[in-house]
């Protein structure tokens, strides 16, 4: 049960910091957020703001972005109308110097229905690098004017878990103490098959008794004086 | 007290009455368990298995052994001998695995002792016995030159191994060693300053010829190996060709006991050839280029064979080498299917009483083997099947007269449900049929000439389907269609031409486009490769059962990035493909089918992995219209190629069904999986210094681009298995630290909370899954692994391991469960402690003795019964097996008594009956008294 909890747990915690010995380097991390609303396939991106991971390793982070103008909820609306997607593109900077840019996008009434909404996970490889930049909103899908023009936006930094190895140390225990339980109770038996187990023959026996005495063709004597 | 003591001794009495019962009950089901795995007179039937040794690379008669044979060498590493009269493996041995066992020499079986030199650095020399295939020594070659090993000519003759070096701008080095001891013999070196690293040289002993320059004023040197005071001989191109002949010129030795070369010229049109020796000797006659030559010696007589094929005749022509005299009673002309474009690679003219008979072991250029006598093919092998790229199981179709009542029903008129059911119409078809199939009875009765049918009789669906068709692909573009039963060849078909997605490490797509169960219209597959020359897409379809060509060869035009069939059929039942050019342009095949690719473009997505750039992308269809599928980038993630390597991309299969959605805990609560029909696991090794032996794995949704999971192994490397359904991924690889294959599987959950009870939707789901995990020792090495499928998903899924021994165990999920508890406290249904090895039981072994080696791909399939799935392991070998995870709960025993019920109904009924009689008349007597 306890790994459940710890699963969950992790799980949970918005900065993972409690598992961040997996991670062997720190460093920071910076996303450049550009968006489209338009209804087209090719993208429009228009500049939304910034995202500064101070401790890739504790997660911290700060989001500075501006509101949306009255044109863009507009757009996002018209947007939702036709089922269309928000598109995110995040050019990530590292501490070691590389630029990587990233795509996201997700279903744009879900921003509208959460008001705006969002969380921006960010998931590390084992050398810190960015690989996955995604966006997510708890919804619910609407196509309404959102109440505020202003972003909420989460950061959540993820990176991968140690992989699970084989339990070999706890199973040696078991067997262990397995052994030495059989030990102590071989140490003492040495007695016979019926000074082992009278405890149980005896009763087993007397249940037998019993039943025959009970039994109407056997009758008689024996049992009643048994039962005297 | 008498009575009791009585009683007692009764009761004592019938206590060991009922311990003798309860041992009788304890070996009645340990027998039960017994009874599990296959009973002695089971072997061999559901299942089958076949025998390959791969493309041939080296072969020659063995003619000083009792027995003759043919012994090969091959490029999947095998040594084996075939027997002359069929053809059949007289022996089998398979060396290591790629480059540390890849074949570079055989030889010394005209002196009766095989010797072959395999491996790299060091390369190991093994003597075989002839008759038994074991080795009888084995030594390796201590390499100076390591990263020259290719470069480095090998010469085996008189029980000694030569092992011959070209040293750059100085000599050539002749190591000889002893073969069957590995004794240092002699080292000698050779002057020939002449040879670079541009020179081009064959070997034909005793001597190395060497092509110096490319023009017309090239110059062929000789360098006799073994005589170290020897100038090299120097013949001119022009001497060979005579004035006029352009380059580039080409070097090629003549398969055969003499020393003997061929040079083509003008871009390989034609070629002539030089005879080696002591003074050199140019036959001055034109030969085609694209001729196949092979000297052969008859009563000290060189005899040269010239193997040419054109619109499927082989013609062998031989003519004295010297005198260029042709010989027509050895020239022979044949056509069968089993050839093509072959060349000969072994050859022996024996001379018997009653004259010449030459016998040919002929290679084809689709990897099959025939042997050749006079003018007869007595045996082919169709080795191509010994590298299989793709394989489906295909249902055979139904009977002819399963398929008149289904054309009584035909399905499109049936659904019709607005109550215009042309009544009369639908009763005259129906008594038409039947009196069809009073007209075929009466004829059967009356043993009139049967109907003639269009499909061979037994290929046909049985009841429980069973019985189907795998359709295989092999690298060699050949395409089989096997029925399962006893694994005959149906068909063969050759697509010229083609070869693998060289992006996707030469896999060919197979898809099925149609499935038998849409008569009339005919079963569909599709094959997706790329043109040979240019590197474009190809599709081929033809039908499965037939093995007919449908639609031929269709030239795309444009390099596919990736593929997608659609759930979607047309109005005949066809199943489109989606393909994605490099273009990001999307294509649908038929063009047909378009407008129904369209109407569901709004849900459809694609995703690509380049493993090269290391960047994911996802697409989505949505802004087609009904003419014109248009994608558009929605995700797009980068796993860096200087810290990574995508190794495996794999998804869950696309047919399989998932029963159950949860899993009962042991407080009656229910964990309910989180099934995501769009989870792909993505499996990268670490490169560089620093991450080197890392393995991750990351889970990712491929519409919405959202990481799910994931997970890294440090001090581990490949070679890594996935198997990736229902709601687990189960994986294995080579724990570095411990030496040891270790197998690890992670199980995701949604929690005690289902977020959507009836459909899946990857946008709408962000709350990401619960993770169990577990790790588990395996106590052998893996080849392949691949789960079972059924086709309802009630059964218990297996996983079924190719083990590097030769076996494939059915191993059951159950034992890889990561929610085997360490300290069982409270005991779940279902779930067995945890041990930190998986045992390999013997009696889990589904193929038995039946060993199977290089497996390289299990391909499972359901079959009609839910309870059993058929299995299909290819690799060197074949094999096909049926197994049953949860036993055949849906099916009766063999041997079940049908007349023993049938009697004790039948007997209780009429008992029950009689009774009544009887106690109805007592109840009448009693009422009377």
């Amino acid at each position: 049960m306890y790994t459940i909890y710890i699963f969950i747990s992790l799980l949970v915690s918005v900065s993972s910091s409690a598992r961040g010995s997996e991670l062997d380097y720190d460093g920071w991390l910076q996303l450049r957020l550009w968006h489209a609303f338009n209804d087209e396939s090719e993208p429009i991106f228009v500049e939304r703001g910034n995202v500064t991971v101070s401790s890739v390793r504790s997660g911290a982070s700060v989001v500075g972005q501006n509101g949306l103008l009255q044109p863009h909820i507009n757009q996002l609306k018209t947007l939702a109308k036709h089922d269309g997607k928000y598109r995110l593109k995040a050019v990530a900077r590292t501490s070691l110097g590389n630029e990587i840019t990233f795509l996201t996008s997700l279903p744009a009434c879900y921003l509208l229905g959460s008001d705006l909404e969002d969380v921006i996970t960010i998931w590390l490889d084992s050398a810190a690098e960015p690989i996955v930049v995604s966006i997510s909103s708890p919804g619910p899908c609407s196509t309404e004017n959102p109440f505020t023009n202003m972003w909420t936006t989460n950061v959540v930094v993820k990176y991968p878990d140690g992989g699970p190895v084989p339990d070999t140390a706890t199973y040696i225990q078991k067997l262990e103490r397995e052994r030495e339980a059989r030990e102590r109770g071989e140490a003492k038996d040495n007695r016979s098959f019926l000074a082992r187990y009278w405890m149980y023959i005896v009763p087993a026996l007397i249940f037998v008794v019993l039943s025959s005495a009970t039994n109407p063709e056997a009758g008689g004597a024996g049992g009643s004086s048994q039962r005297q | 007290m008498a009575p009791f003591v009585r009683s007692f001794r009764g009761n004592i009495h019938r206590f060991l009455i009922d311990v003798q019962i309860l041992q009788y009950l304890i070996i009645l089901v340990g027998l039960f368990n017994l009874s599990l795995c296959l009973y002695e007179d089971q072997v061999g039937k559901f299942d089958w298995k076949q025998n390959y040794v791969g493309k041939i690379k080296f072969a020659s008669f063995d003619t000083v052994s009792a027995a003759k044979k043919i012994i090969v060498a091959t490029e999947e590493n095998v040594i084996a001998a075939l027997n002359l009269k069929s053809g059949q493996i007289l022996w089998r041995r398979v060396l290591e695995k790629g480059y540390g066992g890849q074949i570079r020499a055989l030889g010394g079986v005209t002196d009766g002792d095989l010797v072959s030199v395999s491996g790299g650095v060091p390369a190991i020399v093994r003597a075989w016995d002839l008759a038994t295939g074991h080795i009888l020594h084995e030594w390796p070659i201590a390499e100076q030159n390591h990263d020259r090993i290719k470069d480095v000519k090998w010469h085996i003759k008189d029980g000694t191994l030569h092992h011959i070096l070209p040293i750059y701008n100085s000599a050539v080095e002749v190591t000889s060693y002893d073969s069957k001891t590995g004794d240092k013999l002699k080292t000698r070196r050779v002057s020939a300053p002449f040879i670079t690293q541009e020179t081009e040289c064959v070997l034909a002993a005793p001597y190395l010829a060497c092509l110096k320059g490319d023009s017309s004023l090239a110059v062929l040197l000789l360098v006799h190996l073994f005589d170290t005071h020897s100038q090299p001989q120097s013949v001119t191109i022009n001497t060979i060709f005579g004035a006029g002949a352009q380059g580039p010129y080409h070097l090629e030795s003549i398969l055969g006991e003499e020393p003997i070369i061929s040079i083509s010229a003008d871009n390989n049109q034609r070629k002539r050839i030089l005879l080696v020796g002591e003074v050199p000797v140019p036959i001055q006659r034109d030969i085609v280029g694209d001729a196949a030559l092979y000297v052969v010696s008859i009563d000290n007589e060189k005899i040269l064979l010239e193997t040419t094929y054109k619109n499927g005749v082989t013609e062998i022509v031989a003519s004295e080498l010297l005198t260029s005299k042709p010989m027509p009673n050895i020239s022979t002309s044949v056509t069968h299917n089993s050839l093509l474009s072959p060349t000969i690679i072994a050859s022996v003219c024996p001379r018997q009483t009653k004259g010449v008979t030459c016998r040919h072991l002929l290679a084809s250029e689709d990897h099959s083997v025939a042997l050749l006598q006079h003018n007869k093919l007595i045996w082919a092998r169709e080795e191509a099947l010994a590298n299989i790229v793709a394989v489906e199981i295909i249902e055979l179709p139904m009977s002819d007269r399963d398929q008149e009542i289904e054309t009584e029903f035909d399905q499109k008129e049936s659904i019709d449900v607005d109550s215009s059911w042309d009544v009369l119409s639908m009763m005259f078809r129906r008594i038409g049929s039947q009196l069809k199939q009073a007209k075929t009875f009466l004829q059967s009765i009356l043993s009139l000439t049967p109907q003639q049918s269009n499909q061979r009789m037994d290929l046909v669906r049985d009841k429980f389907g069973l019985h189907k068709m795998i359709v295989l692909v092999t690298s060699a573009g050949k395409l089989y269609g096997i029925e399962t039963r006893k694994g005959e060849i149906i068909w063969q078909l050759r697509v010229r031409g083609i070869r693998g997605f060289s992006k996707r490490s030469d896999a060919i797509i197979l898809y099925v486009q149609r499935g038998s169960r849409h008569f009339p219209y005919p079963p569909q597959c599709v094959l997706l490769a790329e043109d040979k020359q240019t590197g474009e897409g190809i599709v081929y379809t033809f039908n499965p059962i037939t093995g007919q060509p449908l639609d031929g060869l269709v030239k795309l035009g444009y390099r596919i990035k990736q593929s997608m069939l659609l759930h979607v059929t047309t109005d005949d039942f066809l199943r489109g493909i989606l393909i994605f050019d490099i273009r990001d342009k999307v294509h649908v095949y038929p063009k047909g089918a378009t407008a129904i690719a369209a109407s569901i473009a709004k849900n459809t997505y694609i995703f690509t992995a380049d493993q090269t750039t290391g960047i994911l992308s996802g697409y989505s269809l949505s802004y087609s219209t009904s003419q014109e599928l248009i994608s558009h980038k929605v995700w797009e993630l980068l796993l860096s190629p200087k810290n990574q390597r995508i190794t495996h991309v794999v998804s869950k299969n696309p047919i399989e069904r998932v029963h159950s959605q949860g899993r009962v805990l042991s407080d009656r609560s229910v964990l309910y999986k989180y099934i995501n029909p769009n989870l792909v696991t993505i499996v990268t090794e670490g490169v560089g210094h620093t991450h080197k032996n890392t393995l991750n794995l990351y889970l990712l949704d491929v519409v919405s681009g959202a990481m799910i999971f994931s997970i890294m192994h440090k001090r581990v490397r490949g070679p890594v298995h996935v198997v990736h359904s229902e709601n687990w991924i189960v994986y294995s690889y080579f724990n570095e630290k411990s030496r040891r294959t270790e197998i690890a599987s992670l199980e995701l959950y949604e929690g005690k909370i289902q977020s959507n009870t009836t459909v899946f939707s990857s946008l709408t789901t962000t709350k990401l899954p619960i993770v169990e995990r577990q790790a588990f020792i395996f106590p052998a090495a893996i080849e392949s692994m691949r789960e079972t499928i059924t086709e309802k998903g009630i059964t218990s899924k297996h996983i079924i391991v190719a083990l590097a021994n030769g076996g494939i165990l059915e191993l059951p999920w159950m034992m890889v469960d990561p929610r085997r508890p360490i300290n069982p406290e409270v005991r779940e249904e279902g779930v067995i402690p945890y041990m930190p090895e998986i045992p390999i039981h013997m009696d889990a072994i589904i193929n038995y003795n039946q060993s199977v080696f290089r497996v390289s791909g299990i391909h499972t399939s359901p079959s009609g019964l839910e309870s059993t799935c058929l299995v299909f392991v290819h690799g060197l070998d074949l094999f096909y097996t049926r197994v049953a995870p949860s036993k055949t709960f849906d099916v009766l025993k063999e041997d079940f008594d049908y007349y023993l019920i049938v009697i004790v109904l039948a007997a209780l009924l009429i008992s029950s009956y009689i009774t009544k009689k009887l106690a109805s008349q007592k109840a009448q007597k009693q009422a009377w008294k």
